[in-house]
């Protein structure tokens, strides 16, 4: 959906769905999904839908993802190595607790610290 | 550090840099809470990371930030990005979030320049994935070197959204159509009303050139280019597919790829809601502002608003605003005297009324009109919570009068975004049915947070000085 | 000038849900007078809780009322869903209030012993119990309890409510059953006349009406008091904090914490004096968040989405206020707090009462003169 021009950008690490992912370090995590033709940004909790991110400025929402645990606007956010972001794309339940501890257990085998 | 500031400003757009720099330059103790990561709002978003290439596409009106930008970075001041202002108290205190963290500060006078957004114009559809404002697009190529692929369908009204077409076009993106909602001509009943604008406007014969030059380049790419069109709707199973809308009787079909929708600016007014200013319908362009005086100053007499928060004008008089704000704050503070104010004020003063002399044309070229808020009753009006049009107008139909009431049984504008999306439409909507115009049906009440803040950091939270301490059944960790 | 049977002020749950009862029991031609304040909109604050657990502690009659209206929520509930179509969101889940610590659960204990005895004493049940840690945690099996928790108190006999959608059913409900509801009547005054009418100027109407139901929360006091007579209400302020959706983990309700059916956890208990002010204040959010992270650790991660105000109608002994106004026989006033949990008595003997049909023997109770012997 988008192209992008070569810049000096430095990239950072970061995990997406429990995966690594190489994301621009001087671009929103919003606009750097969006870069790598990751257009979807979550699932919305009232319609079941599928969502991406509209606004890119901070006003609609639609961007809004876990990130280290809470979710927040991605498009207000910059990435930082070893971000952990999870969209919740799957139907898997982000923020419930009994889901947790499984993902947590999960990551850890998948990227022993 | 102490966390009282004589200003606390709130946005690092054009008006919020020019401001901030003023008073740190006369000496005041100045904090600034911008949101993003880098300074420049959205106009000149990135200016400080542009390099030549960018400043060069990007023109004139964006270079002109670099300068801003530059004398805000020297200016004595406090700058922290990624800090979202999500509670302001008339009486001085200011709540944020930066880094997961929360806090309380104190200032003497705050400045909220919040900026303007895109018109949130519901659509069928709006929400597919590949639909976004053409605001966005331009966002994306400002902040992370982004250019659209496929084929791009921009729908709308207004100056921007030919500008945006413009720029895609000097991109090489494939515009596959520009369906416009304004007229090919204006109605003859607004002629009266746009004609006398027209003699002052032309005294600003380097925008108006400025203007055709944008729909030179859009009619060079031979884009199908229709005006007068109706019903656009985006269509798609989980992600946009095709475009489709009215041209007269005739249906037009587009596969696309993106959808860039922009149906004109409007203030970003819920900081000042939030705080309980005094909001003014601006009737022409069919949005809520908060009511100040030449200065600025809100009904609150230690709160000022400057740049499109207030009224939607643009970069330049933003920036004016934003210097007028602060001479006026350091001359109640006692930094300069009134005379003094007066003398470095007229010539900002001036410079605004010559930045103005379009506009009034302009504005009323591509005023909205009651009739593009005509919706379906299953557009979705609430992206947030999932409330469409006909269950708006079933409140109606039962007895409702008021937004808030409708908000209240129907959930529109209950999600995170607080009614952003919704809000606008929301009033036309109940304003149509009732045959009464938006202003007339409230207003959504705006309550903090006006950003989202996670339970621990609220927990958490440095209150500030005076603040008391929570009550006596707390945890102790 | 138009005539009515009954003009009922205030569209509040109280008023609606009283106005309700007469259409139902055709009352004849029932108004609804409704100002749609964007200040007062109490109906808009409450929590949601159908409860009658911990009400009436030194107060025998409300406990009883309380107990009674609980009972009565299910059918309430699902006749007006039968009638409207509105699905109001009872969850008859039952109720619960935790404790910290075993001093907590100790006073707590002593409450419900306490309780029960008083209601015993007046023939009413009370079935409420203590649990311990373990148990408590059983009524919550997919939520971890915060480790503080000693247990708590508990009983299955109440529930909550979306109070939104509620308000929005009974308006509807009234509208179906042929009663006249007008969102944008803001009663300016009214007045009794000789041939024993009332009469209830708006802004745009003037009606003439038999009977007159003052339900307007704060607005009440003006209008009782220009028959004669001051109504002992004042306000008291409370603060709720409502977080982000979330999978659906809780469906009991707690005193200060519920997860609703959307899946937004909601969080409130204060009592504050500010008159008329509905500003939350960071203290109070700060605290409740503090608190709910203390009950449920995962609430910690959830964003926190509004915080809001609204301001009870007290009275002095904390009971609701049903009474005819002193020389107005036909003019009667309603004020309460807690209009949620009371709503299916104010349809079905509250109504019944203003016609004149039957007098429950609880109403004198309730009467506004019984503050004045004290």
């Amino acid at each position: 959906m988008f192209k992008k021009r070569n810049t000096k950008n430095t990239a950072v690490t970061v995990t997406l769905d429990h995966r690594e992912v190489s994301l621009p370090g001087d671009a929103s995590v919003a606009a750097g999904l969006l870069g790598q033709g990751e257009i979807l940004s979550r699932i919305s909790p009232a319609s079941g839908e599928p969502r991406s991110p509209h606004c890119l400025m901070g006003v609609c929402c639609e961007c809004m993802m876990e990130i280290d645990g809470v979710k927040r606007q991605a498009c207000m956010t910059s990435p930082k190595a070893g971000m952990v972001i999870n969209r919740g794309l799957n139907g898997e339940e982000i923020n419930n607790p009994a889901d947790t501890d499984e993902l947590n257990s999960k990551l850890n085998e998948e990227n022993p610290k | 550090m102490s966390l009282h500031y004589d200003v606390i400003v709130i946005g690092a757009g054009p008006a919020g840099l020019s401001s901030a720099a003023l008073l740190g330059d006369l000496g005041l103790k100045v904090l600034v809470l911008d949101e993003q990561e880098k300074v420049g709002g959205q106009i000149y978003r990135n200016i400080q990371g542009a390099d030549e290439g960018q400043l060069e596409f990007f023109g004139a009106d964006y270079r002109e930030g670099l300068q801003l930008a530059d004398n805000f970075t020297k200016a004595p001041v406090t700058y922290e990005n990624h800090a979202q202002v999500w509670q302001v108290e008339p009486e001085g205190w200011v709540s944020y979030s930066r880094n997961g963290e929360s806090k309380r500060v104190r200032a003497n006078y705050i400045l909220a320049a919040t900026g303007a957004m895109e018109r949130p114009m519901p659509i069928p559809g709006w929400t597919l994935p590949g639909v976004m404002g053409a605001g966005a697009v331009n966002n994306l190529a400002k902040e992370a070197g982004l250019t659209p692929e496929g084929r791009v369908i921009l729908a709308g009204s207004g100056p921007l959204l030919l500008l945006e077409a413009s720029l895609l076009v000097k991109k090489g993106v494939e515009i596959a159509a520009i369906l416009e909602t304004g007229p090919m001509v204006p109605p003859a009943g607004d002629f009266p009303k746009i004609a006398p604008r027209l003699p002052k406007a032309l005294l600003r014969w380097d925008f108006l050139f400025k203007g055709v030059g944008m729909l030179m380049d859009i009619k060079k790419s031979k884009a199908p280019h229709y005006k007068g069109v109706t019903r656009i709707q985006a269509r798609g199973k989980d992600q946009l597919e095709h475009v489709s809308a009215m041209s007269g009787d005739k249906e037009l079909v587009y596969p696309a790829d993106m959808l860039l929708l922009h149906f004109g600016v409007v203030p970003n007014t819920h900081i000042y809601r939030q705080m309980g200013c005094k909001m003014v319908w601006e009737k022409e362009q069919r949005y809520w502002y908060p009511a100040c005086d030449k200065w600025g100053r809100t009904n609150f007499e230690r709160v000022f608003a400057a740049g499109d928060g207030t009224r939607v004008q643009g970069g330049l008089a933003a920036r004016y605003e934003g210097q007028l704000a602060a001479l006026e704050i350091a001359s109640c503070l006692g930094m300069i005297t009134r005379d003094e104010r007066d003398g470095l004020a007229a010539p900002i003063h001036k410079a605004l009324s010559h930045d103005g002399l379009p506009r009034p044309f302009v504005d009323s070229l591509y005023a909205p009109k009651s009739q593009d808020f005509l919706f379906d009753d299953d557009t979705l009006l609430c992206r947030c919570e999932n409330v469409t049009v006909g269950e708006v107008r079933k409140m109606v139909a039962e007895g409702v009068r008021d937004v808030n009431e409708v908000k209240a049984i129907t959930r529109c504008g209950m999600g995170p975004c607080q009614g952003r999306m919704c809000g606008p439409a929301l009033a036309e909507i109940v304003g149509a049915e009732l045959s009464l115009s938006p202003d007339k049906v409230g207003q959504l009440n705006i309550r903090p947070p006006v950003k989202l803040v996670s339970m621990a950091e609220i927990a958490a939270m440095d209150l500030g000085e005076g603040g008391t301490a929570a009550g006596n059944w707390l945890l102790k960790k | 000038m138009k005539t009515a049977d009954i003009v009922v002020v205030g569209g509040g749950i109280s008023g609606a849900a009283t106005a309700l009862g007469l259409v139902r029991r055709g009352a004849g031609k029932v108004m609804l007078l409704d100002a749609q304040l964007p200040s007062q909109r109490l109906s808009r604050g409450n929590f949601g809780l159908t409860w009658f657990m911990c009400k009436g502690a030194g107060n025998p009659s409300y406990a009883r009322w309380s107990r009674r209206a609980a009972g009565e929520w299910p059918e309430f509930a699902a006749s007006l869903e039968e009638n409207t179509g509105y699905d109001v969101e009872l969850d008859w889940t039952g109720g619960a209030i935790h404790a910290f610590g075993q001093e907590d659960w100790d006073g707590f204990a002593d409450g419900v012993t306490s309780l029960t005895k008083q209601c015993e004493e007046h023939g009413l049940d009370y079935p409420v119990k203590m649990l311990n840690r373990a148990e408590f945690a059983d009524l919550m099996p997919k939520i971890e309890l915060g480790e503080e928790i000693s247990g708590g108190m508990y009983t299955a006999e109440q529930g909550h409510v979306n109070p939104l959608r509620l308000l929005g059913a009974v308006r509807a409900d009234f509208q179906k059953n042929g009663g006249e509801y007008y969102a944008d009547a803001m009663v300016r005054e009214v007045s009794h006349k000789p041939n024993g009418t009332v009469e209830v100027k708006t802004a745009k109407e003037t009606w003439s009406c038999n009977k007159l139901v003052i339900a307007a929360g704060h607005g009440s006091s003006r209008l009782t008091a220009a028959l004669g007579e001051t109504l002992n209400t004042f306000p008291q302020r409370g603060q709720l904090m409502v977080t982000e959706r979330c999978p659906r983990v809780l469906d009991i309700s707690l005193l200060c914490l519920r997860q609703t059916q959307d899946g937004t956890f909601m969080i409130g208990l204060s009592t504050e004096n500010t008159a008329m002010d509905t500003r939350i204040t960071a203290e109070q959010m700060k605290s409740q968040a503090q608190n709910a992270i203390r009950i449920f650790p995962m609430l910690a991660n959830l964003n926190w989405v509004r915080g809001w105000g609204a301001i009870r109608v007290m009275s002095p002994d904390g009971g609701p206020i049903y009474s005819r106004v002193n020389g107005h026989d036909n003019v009667f006033v309603i004020a309460q707090h807690s209009g949620i949990s009371l709503a299916p008595l104010q349809t079905s003997v509250i109504a019944p009462w203003i016609l004149g049909e039957k007098q429950d023997e609880q109403i004198p109770e309730f009467s506004n003169c019984r503050f004045q012997e004290k």
